[in-house]
């Protein structure tokens, strides 16, 4: 297990070399300078403003300065945000995002989980179609439509929930739920699936047949069989959230990093686009791996041999 | 209009209407969805229907909520270029002149008085006894000294050109090189000639304070320092006219502001310009506080963090306590700001949200009071908010334009581009598509701006343009070469750009294609002049003719046109060396009206700022420049209990006098 894991990790290192290679040139393909505005600056401002960023050496120079920076955990200043570097940015966003996030996918889970248990144990039942179209809905809803509504509904009608900002628990509520319900959809027809399919298999009958109580079947030996598509989908599942929350963040004005996506590369906003993007990186290829430690203990047939 | 082209014109804006129905225009489907459930909800809940969401306030009287749009690049005076920084530093500093809150006339400020020589060149300021925030007596020389950080290369500030009027301030912020020791009946070209021997060599300027002449250096951006350096080296000593050459590069006591002592400040200008005074009210001339930037850099502390809520200090009726990145910035009330008797609210919450739907519906929460100018609101709504009695709206000092690209063929001929000029129907356009009440225009230069009388072009003359095509040699538009119309994506642009297509279609029989590009791209193409038509806006800096004219100097850098005229510039030169302000004015009319016969551009309409104010607040008036210092917003008490029966007497401050 231990030797795994470290090969895995060992992986990850020319991985997340290509990923940062490919992207500090590819970004600067794209047409349009950071410094570049309506308003014509000086040549000499601009001269000015590029070496402090360092881009007026030749772009090599500047791949090599910036992996030298990389490795001393430096991710260089924003151009958009000149008073901040970019590991601030990501300081001050990062645990909001990633706050939101979690928040979201508890709620997806809880949803998701138990519209699949419904749909599974009540199969062909009006249970079961319900549950499964309230996911289907659920899935079909873009979170740009849901954001407005539940603000709508909860911020200017029932005065529960506030429109936007961040801060108290109540600015969570409605973010977090845009962001998880479009997931839950998905994870209440995986877990209906993995339960299905487990419903038929030998183990559960011998449970069966031992006579134990239908719940104990339920919850010790059909969901821990049930959940292995929904723990493969749960990696795939927080990047969604992750890049998700562009829009949801847009909506709620939540200050996470969501909205730096996009905006970081309209913006040409090369050293916090780079930041983002590394963050990422890690992020997913350290979830990835998490999802694939946790399928050991779920499923007792899969073993990492050293 | 004879009875044909009446038809035409209804024909067409019939087509228009369809196109582009005055209720729905280019809203997506979701935003109309929002907006309909959102009407059947309001007619359920409990706040006045005659106002966009609840009208009474969520908070105390002593603090106001609104939102300063995005988050802010820079709140430091030198460096700030965006208005987000700029609105935070007019209510958090205090400069020598400020603007009166409806009027924006000059208002003395810190400065108590002020002398202007007789040739409108020397301005001397008289402070008063004031104190920055904690308690260090604010003097003259912190603004001489702000002033020349705000033109120092190393600082490179983007908005440096805005104190270009005064003396030596180009050339040091350009790092010019001076030649003195020259005889000044020397002729310019033979000082080029000379220096370009040498260096590459924008212009040369005569000098009278170092006498000799300004160069300005051309050539590659980076490689400007090795030029300056060399031209030293092999001009010092040199002879001209047999006299021997001595050059330095420009540095900051040349330029033209001086501490005469602590409370007497002294600007020289290059020229008589008669808005020097408003310019002084704009953010970039608040006092910067050395001594903060001075005790950071002794503790070993990056002095650029000097705007953190933990380190700044400001001048103003207002100080920075809290700043949550891109959530909100908390101020209170500055109790050194010399005027803090007069301010009337204790505290603001300003909200940094750049999104004007995510604004709207705080807005229509309570949870901000004023959307602020930072946003203006969505065409789309335009129709649906109108109907309340908190929409407002006022003119302000931007023009909405199309930019012809002089050099490639057929908008090199002038009748070509004076043909699609007239041929689109800028009323229109205002009243089907944008619908805030903006003003129709075929000027650069907003009318009414410092008593300007305004050109008024024809706005629309289809018959004209027709025969103007003809007379470029495409009657009816046959044999036009292709024209491609860009603009920068965003829903608005694309459908001004479809009208005018259309009706470019319509009245002249030819077909433009038209092209949307994202921003950066679009800079790009523009800066690269890679275009034949483009759109832009231009804001004006203040409020004079100047700011717009001055687009259509070739040095502007702003100048999209490729056009560039000898006579267009000497009358605009002619104009600031006038001090009689009604020569000025009609000096620049004769310039407009030139430039405008060569139809480098094509305005199409001044624009408005729309917004939202909650009824309960008081105390901010519409202006030209969209300036609203919070200083004079209050909340009006009676709104606690319901729909107060008598209306408030709200009228603005009378202007300060000077004492």
């Amino acid at each position: 297990m231990g030797r795994f894991v470290l090969r895995r990790i060992a992986g990850m290192v020319p991985t997340l070399w290509i990923i940062i290679t490919l992207s500090f040139f590819v970004i600067r393909l794209a047409p349009g300078s950071p410094f570049s505005a309506e308003r014509a600056i000086a040549p000499e401002v601009k001269a000015d403003l590029e070496a402090k960023y360092g881009f007026d050496k030749p772009l090599l120079t500047q791949y090599m300065r910036y992996m030298g920076n990389l490795l001393r955990g430096d991710l260089g200043l924003s151009t958009k945000y000149p008073q901040r570097s970019v590991n601030e940015i990501i300081w001050l966003g990062f645990p909001v995002t990633l706050t939101l996030a979690a928040v979201a996918l508890v709620w997806a889970l809880l949803l998701g989980v138990t519209a699949g248990i419904i749909g599974a144990v009540r199969q062909n039942t009006v249970w079961d179609y319900g549950a499964m179209s309230a996911a289907m809905i659920g899935i079909s809803i873009p979170t740009f439509v849901l954001g407005p509504l539940l603000v709508l509904l909860f911020s200017l009608t029932m005065f529960i929930f506030p429109p936007a900002g961040w801060g108290t628990w109540r600015h969570v509520v409605l973010p977090a739920i845009t962001l998880g319900t479009i997931r839950a959809g998905y994870i209440a027809r995986l877990t209906r699936a993995g339960m299905l399919e487990v419903v038929r298999s030998d183990f559960v009958r011998t449970a069966h047949a031992k006579g134990l109580p239908e719940r104990l079947i339920i919850w010790r030996h059909m969901l821990k069989g049930g959940m292995l598509p929904v723990v493969t989908y749960l990696g795939p599942a927080i990047a969604f959230m992750m890049v998700g929350s562009v829009v949801v963040e847009k909506i709620f004005n939540t200050p996470g990093i969501g909205p730096y996506f996009v905006d970081a590369a309209f913006n040409r906003d090369y050293f916090l686009v780079m930041g983002i993007l590394v963050l990422e990186s890690v992020f997913l290829l350290g979830m990835n791996l998490l999802v694939d430690i946790a399928y050991g203990f779920l499923d007792p047939r899969i073993r990492y041999d050293g | 209009m004879d009875r044909s082209r009446r038809a035409i014109h209804a024909g067409f804006r019939r087509r228009l209407r369809d196109r582009f129905p005055p209720a729905r225009a280019g809203v997506p489907a979701v935003a109309w969805l929002v907006l309909l459930i959102g009407n059947f909800i309001a007619g359920c809940d409990s706040s006045d229907p005659e106002y966009f969401g609840t009208t009474v306030p969520q908070h105390g009287p002593e603090v106001l909520w609104l939102n300063n749009g995005g988050e802010a690049q820079w709140i430091d005076p030198g460096r700030c270029s965006d208005s987000n920084g700029g609105d935070v530093i007019l209510n958090t500093f205090a400069g020598l002149v400020e603007s009166h809150p409806k009027t924006l006339e000059p208002m003395p400020d810190v400065a108590r008085d002020w002398d202007i020589s007789a040739d409108g060149k020397v301005y001397t300021f008289h402070l008063r006894e004031t104190r920055w925030s904690d308690g260090v007596p604010v003097t003259a020389h912190d603004f001489e000294w702000s002033h020349k950080r705000l033109l120092a290369p190393a600082l490179a500030s983007k908005y440096a050109y805005i104190a270009y009027p005064l003396k030596n301030a180009e050339a040091y912020n350009m790092q010019a090189l001076f030649l003195t020791g020259v005889d000044l009946a020397t002729s310019l070209e033979d000082v080029r000639d000379l220096v370009a021997e040498v260096i590459p060599v924008e212009r040369v300027d005569i000098s009278h304070d170092p006498p000799g002449f300004c160069v300005f250096i051309g050539g590659d951006d980076d490689q400007r320092d090795a030029l300056r350096k060399r031209a030293i080296l092999q001009l010092n000593g040199r002879r001209l006219a047999g006299q021997s050459l001595t050059v330095r590069v420009a540095d900051s006591t040349l330029v033209g502001v001086e501490a005469l002592d602590a409370s007497t400040l002294r600007f020289t200008l290059e020229n008589s310009i008669p808005y020097f005074l408003h310019l002084l009210s704009f953010y970039s001339f608040m006092p910067v506080p050395r001594h903060v930037l001075d005790r950071l850099e002794d503790q070993g502390i990056n002095p650029d963090l000097w705007t953190r809520p933990q380190h700044i200090v400001s001048n103003g009726a207002y100080t920075l306590k809290e700043w949550k990145f891109r959530q909100f910035m908390r101020f209170e009330k500055n109790p050194h700001y010399w005027n803090a008797a007069n301010v009337r609210t204790p505290e603001v919450k300003a909200y940094l949200v750049e999104s004007y739907n995510t604004s709207l519906n705080m807005y229509r929460a309570g949870e901000i009071d004023f959307p602020g100018g930072n946003l203006a609101l969505p065409s789309e709504f335009m129709d649906h908010l109108q109907q309340f009695h908190d929409y407002r709206y006022d003119p302000y000092v931007a023009v909405y334009f199309f930019w012809f690209n002089t050099t490639r063929p057929p908008l090199d001929k002038l009748e070509v581009r004076q043909a699609l000029s007239l041929a689109i129907d800028r009323t229109a356009i205002v009243k089907y598509i944008k619908r805030g009440g903006e003003t129709p225009t075929a000027d650069v230069v907003p009318q009414g701006l410092a008593g300007y009388p305004g050109l008024n072009s024809p706005l629309f003359d289809p018959e004209r343009a027709r025969q103007l095509l003809e007379a470029a040699g495409y009657p009816g538009g046959q044999g036009m070469p292709p024209i491609t119309l860009i603009y920068n994506t965003s829903e608005g642009h694309k459908q001004i750009a479809e009208a005018a297509q259309q009706m470019w279609k319509d009245n002249l029989g030819i077909h433009v294609n038209i092209e949307n590009q994202e921003w950066k791209v679009y800079l790009k193409s523009m800066e690269t002049m890679d275009f034949q038509i483009a759109r832009l806006g231009w804001i004006g800096d203040y409020p004079d003719p100047y700011t717009f004219l001055d687009l259509l100097l070739p040095k502007s850098g702003n100048n999209h046109s490729n056009w560039s005229d000898e006579r267009f510039s000497e009358l605009l030169r002619e104009a600031n060396q006038t001090i009689d302000q009604e020569t000025r004015i009609a000096r620049l009319l004769e310039a407009e009206r030139y430039a405008m016969t060569q139809q480098p551009l094509m305005p199409l309409y001044v624009y408005t700022k729309t917004t939202l104010i909650k009824p309960y607040v008081r105390g901010v008036w519409g202006n030209y420049m969209d300036r609203h210092l919070w200083k004079y917003v209050w909340i009006d008490e009676r709104w606690y209990d319901g729909v107060p029966s008598e209306p408030v007497v709200d009228s603005p401050p009378p202007l300060t006098p000077r004492y």
